[in-house]
């Protein structure tokens, strides 16, 4: 039998965890990854819940951190993670109790940030599932006007939103502080300059210093990330439920605003880096302290204040981001009007050629696409004209074994799909056989 | 319940028509969809006998015309005969049950038309009075389509009258054998038991009317009577009326399976014969060869069938 990439990745990931723990925690770990393995085997299928054990290595990075010390955090944000990941599978199967568990658990510091991401990823494969779906039936995928225009100036909002922030604004905080990523490190030591002002000062790493240099720009970039990601996770659960409603989704390609919001971030990380004129040096630290005994000396060096200052410029390239996505707004809405007053050419009629498709979001739906999408990498993919049933004949024509398994899941799908039935008694039955047939009896 | 009915009939008349399940199945489902049905083959091949064998086993009345150049519509209609000082009508073969039209395509254009407000609406108007047929009323037609002299060509509104056209073909060699076997000594026609009833049949031609066709489904079948009527080889392509009859075939299709929903299979299976006798093909088409059962099968491989929105 092939190996599955989900399991060679869960055993990779294991072996780096048991080769950097301490011997001590080896035998804990080796049985809690048992653990893991076995609840994710019989309540979580998605494939990548594995990645939970990764982002609180972040707490390794804390300045003078050990593992000993970390280790706890670890283990909290994996458990974290993890029961986050088993409520977004849930989910993703339509079981909408799990919105609750999983919003609480976005709350909690300092998971918040990674649970988003997480979340982000599911929104980010749901987002390339459905491009996959439409390129394969000669679709493209497409929004509709409402979901245009309200996630159009939902996002512009909060971009420009964000941009303000990142100022110093008379009167206000100093910045709003949505939540701290990340623990301040201990004892960092510093010293003010004597006639040091906030926006016109560049502190430079002295020689020996443990702070890393770009800590505090991460620290910046992940409290604008983490505010971004919370409200637009929110949004989006809030989209589910409406689109839910409306036949047909009212919000369709909601998924790709997540993943905006990350690309987005990412670059205005990556700008701020490059922002700075020191090249090595970081900017006035927000979320530090500053520091009131000194020890070590520092370099100071005076700039102009401006692009080069972290929040000018994380603030200006969100003014620049919000503005264009207000122009593609606009644009979206003239195109769509255009559409409708029949200046451009109507679409054909589903099923004539290309059709706006949308990933499934019944689960056995969705187990059935996953079958063929499944088929289709081993082999033997679907002809766009040949019904499921025949299909399954061609698969069962293959693979006689499998042929009950076939009719049974086919018989599921037929009933959800073209009688109109919600069989939810079934989602997991339909699943496991959708994830059997093709690992246990690939076509030869 | 249609799919036990059905159960039952099919072994009845596989006793008599051997190898045909499919053409069986076909002709019950034309029934149960309120139409009526076109056998078109060469003599002998069983279209007459598949006709009295449905009308025996349904239990329905049954009258079989000989169609002929000198037939007169009021042959089939009925007449009023002057007796005891009125008139009086007197109703002709079609007031029946099951009606056999052998040759349809021998009798005259009049003669054939006499038969379109039957088919139609169910009832036949003579001397402006309008006379309700029984139901269920069912026409099965036959026509052979090698020997043209003589005949007259259905008009395209007779042919879109006729639900679906079939055609039973000769017998596979062994079914053929099996043909020759049983009717060697014994007859077993006249074994023939009535299974159901004109109230039955009746009740089931309701019950197939609300058998679930998916909104997706709709448009896939829609797509497909709108390409026949783009295809560059058609003239004239399917009506709004064989859209109607594409859809209540595939649903008596389903039922017949034991369904409560159409799947896209049974809107395929119903495109040929529901849709081929309808299209009228190009001149130069038809030269170089083109049937429109190929012109049907092309639409199909290109219509993508609905299987995720």
């Amino acid at each position: 039998m092939a190996a599955q990439p989900h399991w060679v990745l869960t055993a990779a990931a294991g072996g780096i965890l048991l080769g950097v723990a301490e011997p001590g925690l080896r035998l804990g770990l080796l049985l809690g990854m048992g653990l893991f393995v076995l609840l994710w085997r019989s309540r979580y299928r998605d494939g990548f819940l594995w990645f939970a054990a990764f982002p609180g290595l972040m707490h390794l990075l804390t300045p003078l951190a050990s593992w000993e010390a970390a280790w706890p955090y670890w283990f909290q944000t994996t458990f974290l993670l993890w029961v986050f990941g088993v409520m977004a599978g849930r989910f993703q199967r339509q079981e909408r109790w799990a919105v609750g568990p999983g919003l609480c658990l976005l709350l909690l510091y300092p998971s918040g940030l990674v649970l988003a991401l997480l979340l982000g990823l599911h929104l980010a494969w749901g987002l390339v599932r459905e491009l996959l779906l439409a390129q394969s039936l000669g679709g493209r995928f497409c929004w509709s006007p409402t979901g245009l225009v309200v996630l159009g100036l939902s996002g512009a909002v909060l971009l420009l939103g964000l941009g303000f922030v990142q100022l110093d604004w008379p009167g206000f905080p100093d910045r709003i502080e949505p939540s701290q990523p990340l623990e301040a490190p201990a004892a960092p030591t510093l010293r003010e300059a004597p006639e040091a002002s906030a926006p016109a000062v560049r502190w430079v790493q002295p020689a020996g210093s443990p702070l890393k240099p770009w800590l505090p720009l991460l620290n910046r970039a992940l409290e604008g990330l983490q505010l971004a990601m919370l409200l637009m996770v929110a949004l989006v659960l809030m989209m589910a439920f409406w689109g839910h409603r409306a036949r047909g989704g009212m919000f369709r390609g909601s998924f790709v605003l997540p993943v905006l919001a990350v690309a987005l971030t990412w670059v205005l990380l990556l700008g701020g880096l490059r922002g700075s004129s020191l090249g090595a040096g970081f900017a006035s630290p927000g979320g530090l302290e500053r520091p009131t005994a000194p020890v070590l000396e520092w370099q100071e060096r005076a700039v102009p204040p401006g692009f080069t200052e972290t929040g000018y410029l994380l603030a200006f390239l969100m003014a620049l981001g919000g503005f264009f996505l207000l122009l593609g707004l606009l644009y979206g809405v003239w195109r769509l009007r255009q559409t409708e007053a029949g200046e451009l050419p109507t679409p054909p009629l589903p099923g004539q050629s290309r059709t706006p498709r949308m990933a499934p979001t019944d689960p056995i739906r969705q187990a059935y696409w996953t079958f063929e999408q499944r088929m289709r990498q081993l082999g033997l993919p679907r002809s766009p004209s040949v019904s499921p049933a025949r299909y399954v004949e061609e698969v069962s024509a293959r693979q006689p074994e499998a042929k009950p398994r076939l009719l049974r899941l086919l018989e599921l799908y037929q009933q959800v799909r073209y009688g109109g039935r919600r069989l939810p008694q079934h989602a997991l039955e339909a699943r496991e056989l959708a994830e059997e047939i093709p690992r246990r009896f690939p076509p030869p | 319940m249609i799919a036990t009915w059905y159960q039952r009939l099919e072994q009845q008349i596989e006793q008599v028509i051997v190898g045909k399940t499919e053409v069986i199945r076909q002709a019950l489902a034309a029934l149960l969809a309120g139409g009526h049905l076109l056998l078109e083959d060469v003599p002998g091949t069983g279209k007459t006998t598949l006709a009295r064998v449905l009308a025996r086993s349904l239990g329905l009345p049954y009258r079989r015309v000989q169609m002929t150049p000198d037939l007169l519509p009021s042959d089939l209609t009925g007449v009023y005969i002057y007796h005891n000082g009125e008139f009086r009508f007197r109703p002709g073969p079609i007031f029946t049950g099951v009606l056999l039209a052998d040759e349809l395509n021998r009798a005259t254009p009049k003669t054939q038309s006499a038969l379109l407000e039957a088919m139609q609406e169910g009832q036949v108007t003579l001397e402006g009075e309008t006379h309700p047929l029984p139901r269920p009323f069912w026409v099965i037609a036959t026509q052979n389509p090698i020997e043209q002299e003589g005949t007259y060509r259905l008009p395209e509104a007779q042919l879109d009258r006729f639900i679906c056209r079939l055609r039973l073909q000769y017998p596979e060699p062994q079914a053929e054998r099996e043909i020759l076997r049983r009717l060697r000594e014994a007859s077993p026609e006249e074994a023939l038991q009535p299974l159901s009833s004109a109230e039955e049949i009746v009740a089931l031609q309701q019950q197939v009317r609300r058998v679930h066709l998916e909104p997706d489904l709709e448009d896939y079948l829609l797509a497909i009577v709108q390409a026949t009527r783009q295809a560059p080889q058609v003239l004239l392509g399917a009506s709004p009326r064989a859209a109607l009859a594409l859809q209540r075939f595939a649903q008596a299709k389903a039922a017949l399976a034991g369904r409560d929903f159409v799947l896209p299979d049974d809107i395929q299976s119903a495109v040929v014969p529901v849709l081929a006798h309808r299209l009228l093909l190009h001149y130069e088409a038809r030269l170089e060869g083109a049937k429109a059962e190929q012109v049907l099968e092309e639409i199909k491989q290109h219509i993508p069938v609905p299987v995720e929105v």
